[in-house]
């Protein structure tokens, strides 16, 4: 039995190209399905579809260069313009990083300086030679890069919580994986003199690289939406109020004690205080559609000194419910926060609110079981 | 080896592409699989995932018997050794479609309780038998043994899911995705056919390439129709299912809904504190906590305590969507009535809202 090896790896290789358009793909899909909310920190997810869905296709060259072309001109030629595809990922995942979002821990600078090397890197491939020692500079623009992209996201997993950071780490650890079988198989054997066991070593780096980009799809299914950083900290309290009745059916303080979120204790005199400013805003609204003849449309925001108040309203039948959110700076993820909010207890206590005869009397502990809800959201 | 007009290990200029397409079929079946796993250990309390964790079975058998077809038609000189490798594979795939049917027929019977992995079980048997005294028509045989009752058990339950009337409403349009689910599968299984010697002895290697496409073309297609077709399921406990009660840990009634009539029972505080007091003796006996099920033929009680009350359902067999449907909801209950059980005033009229939640879950 005659095994080339060639017959055993390439194909893996090509299976790896094609599992990098998925994850490229599957990363876009997620950008898309969350853009409506405007999210500002899911730009990540757009970075990572660009890196995956660049890289893979400077791959495709790469392959079709060592593998299918005699040629040496074209095959010079395609090496270079996979190279360049590759360089061009690293420099687009970079430009994404100097989106606002990330303002608090990217050094736009460096940012700057590291793509200037890399778009000078990747010009200069058209003048330098595959066999030239600068060549190697080229290569080296493109570590630089890469080094820059798995610290960036060393920070990110610092600053994020809950799913997202475990999702973070799994998708570094899946790089760690895939630019660990890149260098065994790119480098390593040749390095170590070792160019008789070449093809072991691509059939080792292969399967590494396979195993790290299934450890990345575990890591991005069902990827959450990433909120802004600190934005429980801006949350101050949250009401729910039936309009028709003027009750305050629940609400919510968010108090922010050794980084835990905890019920502030309620003084019924507050209370009162707190439940007859809340229904205000079921003032206000109407006063402002009676004076500007908007009775159809609502208020969905209101600015008060440096604070914020986010209105949600329920949907048909509930549409009598207004949900409310008071926080301390203008985010987008608070109103994210207030939909969830919104989805969720509609779908715990609808039935409760159509036919809600039989909890009358029994309705602020019934609503109250919502704090349960509210602290798994904010996990 | 030259087997009719066809030679082993394939060479000329095909074998580089259809051994690098064979070689996409393994790893798509492989990845298949995985993206389900991960399914079902993300939704691991979700009934839907029983159909989930059968199929992984069925994609790994096809990927790792293709791998085996792989060693035995590109790498092995021997006629009698490539059968030797062939029927390595048709070992594997078998035992991968044993689980699938145990999987399947765990929780619904088809015709007779377990009758597809009993049938299975006797077809390996037989397999096993073939491959000792006669490997040469094992090949052949592997057709009948493997595909005659997959076919047959995949018919059935499409059938059983098409005229689920419960199904139909539940989803409107499901139909052509369950048309596409069977263009798929004649896909995989035409293309499968297209691969086997004696069509490429006919026909030549261009057949066999045709046969890989139009394998990988089906794996697309029935991995986008499994991600949303119905598992049987989710609706079949349905017609099993027979009373539904809520208790204290004290052991008072404080809700019951009877699916098969609505007469009263009246006596239903009776029924759960005796079926609280055979649940403490359970514990005690056992000194193990959480769910029990007893069975007698033709009734079950499930009984499902939580940490402030306790799920009870009677019904005619056990099925595990049952058990998956009374945790689901004791625990909406408990979450939504958490303060009020706390607390409770021993007023009964608080809980009669918790139609609302069995109306949801139960539909």
């Amino acid at each position: 039995m005659v095994i080339i090896l060639r017959e055993i790896y390439l194909p893996a290789m090509i299976f790896c190209i094609i599992m990098e358009f998925e994850l490229s793909f599957y990363f876009l899909f997620q950008y898309y399905k969350q853009r409506d909310e405007k999210l500002s920190m899911n730009i990540i997810l757009l970075s990572f579809s660009l890196l995956f869905g660049f890289g893979a296709t400077g791959f495709i060259f790469l392959i079709m260069s060592s593998y299918y072309i005699n040629n040496l001109i074209i095959a010079n030629i395609l090496l270079k313009i996979g190279i360049f595809l590759l360089l061009f990922a690293v420099l687009l995942f970079l430009i994404t990083l100097l989106s606002k979002s990330f303002n608090e821990f990217v050094n736009p600078i460096l940012v700057i300086v590291i793509s200037i090397i890399i778009i000078i890197a990747a010009v200069s491939l058209i003048f330098v030679d595959i066999d030239s020692f600068e060549f190697t500079y080229i290569l080296l623009s493109g570590l630089i890069g890469g080094f820059y992209m798995i610290n960036f996201q060393r920070k990110l997993i610092k600053l994020t919580t809950g799913e997202v950071k475990n999702k973070f780490i799994i998708i570094i650890a899946g790089e760690l994986f895939v630019a660990g079988g890149m260098g065994f198989g790119s480098g390593l054997s040749t390095i170590l003199q070792f160019q008789m066991f070449e093809e072991i070593f691509y059939l080792i780096s292969v399967y590494i690289i396979i195993l790290g980009l299934i450890i990345m799809f575990y890591g991005i299914f069902r990827f959450p939406v990433i909120l802004e950083f600190n934005w429980v900290q801006n949350l101050r309290k949250l009401y729910i109020i039936d309009q028709e009745k003027l009750t305050e059916l629940y609400t919510f303080d968010f108090t922010n004690s050794n980084n835990k979120i905890i019920v502030s204790k309620k003084n019924p005199d507050v209370m009162k205080t707190n439940n007859m400013s809340s229904i205000g805003i079921i003032g206000i609204n109407e006063i402002f559609s009676s004076i500007t003849n908007t009775d159809k449309l609502k208020i969905k925001k209101i600015k008060q000194g440096e604070s914020f108040i986010h209105l949600e309203y329920g949907d048909e039948p509930l549409s009598y419910i207004i949900f409310i959110v008071l926080a301390e700076k203008k985010m987008t993820s608070v109103n994210f926060f207030l939909k969830i909010i919104k989805k969720q207890f509609q779908s715990l206590y609808k039935d409760f609110l159509i036919n809600n005869k039989s909890i009358e009397g029994y309705e602020k502990e019934l609503f109250s079981s919502f704090d349960i809800i509210i602290k798994n959201i904010l996990k | 080896m030259i087997y009719g007009q066809i030679e082993f290990p394939i060479e000329g200029p095909l074998r580089e592409v259809l051994l690098l397409l064979e070689w996409l079929i393994v790893y798509f079946f492989l990845e298949l699989a995985f993206i389900f796993f991960i399914r079902v250990k993300k939704q691991q309390k979700e009934i839907r995932t029983l159909l989930d964790k059968a199929i992984i079975f069925i994609f790994l058998g096809w990927s790792s018997m293709w791998l085996f077809y792989i060693i035995g038609d590109y790498y092995v000189e021997t006629r009698y050794s490539r059968l030797l490798i062939f029927n390595i594979g048709y070992f594997v795939r078998m035992i991968f479609g044993l689980i699938f049917f145990y999987i399947m027929e765990k929780y619904q019977i088809f015709i007779k309780k377990f009758l597809f992995t009993i049938l299975f079980i006797i077809m390996i048997v037989l397999s096993i038998i073939l491959s000792i005294f006669a490997i040469e028509y094992t090949q052949t045989m592997s057709t009948i043994l493997f595909w005659l009752p997959f076919i047959l058990f995949i018919s059935l339950y499409m059938i059983k899911l098409g005229t689920n009337p419960q199904i139909k409403i539940v989803r409107e349009n499901l139909k052509w995705k369950f048309y596409l689910s069977i263009i798929g599968f004649f896909a995989v299984v035409l293309g499968f056919g297209a691969t086997s010697d004696p069509m490429v002895t006919l026909m030549g290697w261009n057949i066999r390439l045709i046969g890989d496409i139009s394998q990988l073309i089906g794996v697309a297609i029935l991995s986008y129709c499994f991600s949303s077709i119905p598992s049987l399921t989710e609706y079949t406990w349905q017609d099993k299912i027979d009373k539904l009660f809520l208790m204290m840990d004290s052991g008072i009634c404080i809700y019951v809904k009877l699916f098969r009539d609505n007469i009263d029972m009246g006596n239903e505080q009776g029924i759960t504190g005796s079926i609280n007091s055979i649940k403490i003796n359970l514990e005690k006996l056992t000194n193990k906590t959480g769910s029990s099920i007893i069975e007698k033929e033709g009734k079950v009680i499930i009984i499902q305590p939580r940490g402030l009350i306790t799920g009870i359902i009677i019904a005619d067999e056990y099925l595990h969507s049952l058990e998956l449907l009374l945790e689901k909801f004791t625990k909406k209950v408990e979450i939504i009535y958490n303060k009020i059980l706390k607390n409770w005033d021993g007023k009964l009229k608080v809980f009669e809202s918790i139609n609302n939640i069995s109306r949801e879950i139960f539909f």
